[in-house]
């Protein structure tokens, strides 16, 4: 029994060694093989989608083999550096674009050249550019606006804000002239709504000059736009929770009817009008209203294809991704999960025209823009250093003066 | 735990052999078989446990930093540069005092809870079969999904426990010291029942007889407990409190689902500084110092505890 047993155990080991050299040595047949890595949002259509397409290349490709691997967005940054370590990279990867100048600085990924003759949306492809070398194909992205309630507009009789100052305004007359409804909820942990402030008072948050970054909230602009915030937060219209909430917590106060106004994207609209689908009469968008600077800049948030630099296959991933890119798959795909292709004809083929989505599609073209383009950038977002701060603002824990220096330290602590 | 077993498992065989007359199949079965049928978990546990260790202790006297030290190898011996760091940062050396706070305490609710749900299962009741099943839930599901239920029991807006106390909007996770009564209960929700079911088994071998004699003695409840039980079952508590301290002391899932660390990393333990350094920033060298720290920290605990136990004994 035990001799057997032995055996069996020898055996299985010598199958599973032989099937590990197997795969070392895959490829030989003739036909080539792409391993893709897709970052997966959580929802099962997006691998059908992608399967799709996938066989649709395959079949333009003769003896071409489209392996798609998911990952998750939350492991994505593990899993890219995990298999730069390793030195078992995939040909072509979705990469969000906070990341892509990370890993290309690096050495990660190769150069690439977008399709000429299209036009890609600004904000989305000026992050995959780093020192002049352009690393990734602008596949999808998108861009918050302000999202808000017509119905209770009406009985505040208050219009559309168009600045800061609008938008304080129409929040006290709301929070005077209507009950039982916030005016607009801010949140701790919604970076992505909060540090994008610094671009309306002529801000940024690091400047780059020539080789060296300096970061840019201990600056007048910088405080400017953390005293907004302050006075959103100090107006008393978020629950004192709202110091932990995320952007999902103000969408969902959104859904419930507790907000007036919430600043989000088409994804979050999208998700309200599921889970509240009485609202779909009641609810506008318009742009992100302008900071004393005059910008509505937002954060144009999405995602590239990068082609690795070790891909054994680099021509046809290439082919993979603009085959990915083309505005037919693009938008396709960018529609399903909520976010806007990365051309401005696939904007406006997805939502132009649209009353409550064209919005977004104005606001990305138009007013959005990226991150500093650094590899140090995910160092700062890894350290959480500026939610933090912006969290540290709510409870009291610093002044508006501490929490720039504190911000510009973080930043000056990644870029080294 | 597996190198204990393995040391074990060589130390009994001499004992054997001492009987045994001397001859070249003797001295193989005794010297060298031992050797040969420990060899396969040595190299395993070699691999898996030592290996890393010994490689962390290596990256955590460098100054291993960010993409480039994973890919070519980039970086410099430093000594003990990022120990310095450590005790230099207030954050991280706050955060050293924290986890060994937070985790004692975590380990005291879970032995007191532990041994009155163990008690309270010791007894006769109807119900009891289902009751102890019940207990072994909280154990059985996975960390994550557990804080997440938790996190909405404790929203301020829709949590049902704000609801049921009438706080309204109460926020929990604003204070330190509220946000780390949630994570303690959530981690002392799902480790009491492993020590409770431990400690019931351990209960049921006590003999009636000396109960029975202690309450013919005049021995109330409390002194059968802590003149009886818990002296009798001192051993098997020891055990219990190590177990618990090394889960406790490096937990990780609960304070990133519930607060990440925050608000203002006044929430971190050493676990998710490890992950916030190393993996999130990608800090090689100053994470693998601060998993170095944590390790110390177990070991010596370890040690004290076994220490203990000699003393007793």
């Amino acid at each position: 029994m035990r001799t057997a047993q032995a055996k069996a155990g020898w055996l299985s080991g010598a199958v599973a060694l032989g099937l590990v050299l197997a795969g070392c040595g895959g490829g030989d047949d003739g036909g080539s093989e792409l391993t893709v890595w897709i970052m997966e949002p959580g929802n099962p259509e997006v691998q059908a989608t992608i399967d799709g397409f996938a066989e649709a290349f395959e079949a333009e490709h003769e003896g071409v083999e489209v392996t798609v691997e998911y990952v998750p967005w939350t492991e994505a940054h593990t899993q890219l550096t995990t298999a730069l370590a390793g030195g078992q990279v995939p040909d072509l990867t979705e990469v969000g674009n906070t990341m892509t100048a990370e890993f290309a600085e690096a050495g990660a990924f190769a150069e690439v050249t977008p399709p000429e003759g299209v036009e890609f949306v600004e904000g989305l492809a000026e992050s995959s550019v780093v020192d002049g070398v352009n690393y990734g194909y602008p596949w999808y992205a998108g861009a918050r606006a302000l999202i808000y309630r017509t119905d209770i507009f009406d009985q505040a009789g208050v219009a559309v804000p168009q600045t800061w100052d609008d938008l304080l305004a129409v929040g006290d007359t709301i929070a005077e002239q209507v009950d039982s409804i916030d005016p607009l909820h801010v949140a701790g942990a919604y970076q992505h709504m909060n540090q994008p402030l610094i671009w309306g008072t002529g801000g940024d948050i690091a400047v780059q000059n020539g080789e060296t970054w300096t970061p840019g909230f201990n600056t007048p602009e910088g405080r400017q736009a953390l005293e907004f915030f302050l006075t959103l937060w100090e107006r008393g219209w978020t629950p004192e929770g709202g110091v932990h909430w995320n952007s999902v917590d103000v969408r969902d106060a959104f859904a419930n009817e507790e907000s007036a106004m919430m600043i989000g994207g088409g994804w979050d609209l999208r998700a309200i009008l599921d889970s509240n689908p009485s609202l779909a009469d009641r609810v506008g968008t318009a742009l992100m209203p302008a900071g004393p600077a005059g910008s509505r800049d937002v954060f144009a948030g999405g995602s590239h294809l990068a082609v690795f630099q070790e891909s054994d296959e680099p021509e046809l991933a290439k082919q993979f991704a603009e085959f990915l890119i083309a505005p037919e798959q693009a938008t396709a795909f960018a529609e399903q999960i909520g976010f806007l292709p990365g051309t401005v004809a696939g904007v406006q083929a997805a939502v132009g025209g649209d009353e409550l989505f064209g919005v977004f599609g104005e606001q990305f073209i138009e007013h959005s823009r990226a991150y500093p383009v650094a590899g140090w950038w995910g160092a700062v977002e890894g350290s959480g250093a500026i939610p933090g701060e912006f969290q540290k603002l709510m409870l009291g824990d610093v002044t508006v003066d501490e929490a720039a220096a504190n911000i510009d330290a973080a930043i000056q602590g990644a870029i080294g | 735990m597996p190198r204990s077993r393995a040391r074990s498992v060589s130390g009994d065989v001499p004992s054997v052999s001492a009987r045994r007359p001397r001859s070249v199949r003797r001295s193989f079965d005794d010297k060298l078989l031992p050797v040969l049928l420990v060899t396969p978990a040595l190299v395993v546990i070699a691999g898996l446990v030592g290996y890393p260790v010994l490689r962390t202790g290596w990256l955590s006297l460098t100054d291993a930093d960010g993409l480039r030290a994973l890919t070519d190898g980039e970086m410099a011996f430093i000594g003990l540069g990022n120990y310095l760091r450590i005790l230099e940062d207030p954050v991280l050396r706050r955060v050293s005092l924290v986890t060994v706070g937070f985790g004692l305490a975590c380990v005291a609710a879970t032995m007191v809870v532990g041994v009155a749900v163990a008690l309270l299962l010791n007894r006769r009741f109807r119900g009891r079969g289902v009751l102890a099943v019940l207990v072994l839930l909280p154990w059985a599901i996975p960390n994550v999904a557990a804080s997440f239920v938790w996190k909405w029991i404790f929203h301020d807006q829709y949590g049902i426990l704000n609801w049921a106390l009438g706080l309204d909007g109460f926020a929990w996770f604003n204070h330190w010291l509220t946000a780390f009564a949630v994570i303690g209960v959530v981690v002392v929700w799902q480790s009491f029942p492993f020590v409770a079911v431990a400690l019931l088994a351990g209960l049921q071998t006590i003999p009636g007889e000396v109960i029975d004699a202690a309450r013919v003695d005049g021995a109330g409840g409390w002194q059968q407990l802590w003149r009886i039980r818990l002296p009798m079952l001192k051993p098997l508590l020891l055990v219990l409190v190590v177990i618990s301290t090394i889960w406790d002391f490096k937990v990780f899932d609960q304070v990133y689902v519930l607060t990440e660390g925050d608000p203002t990393r006044r929430n971190e333990v050493l676990a998710v500084s490890i992950w916030r350094e190393a993996i999130a920033q990608l800090h090689i060298g100053l994470g693998s110092a601060l998993a170095m720290v944590l390790f110390l920290i177990l070991i010596l605990f370890t040690i004290g505890y076994v220490w203990l136990a000699r003393e007793q004994a």
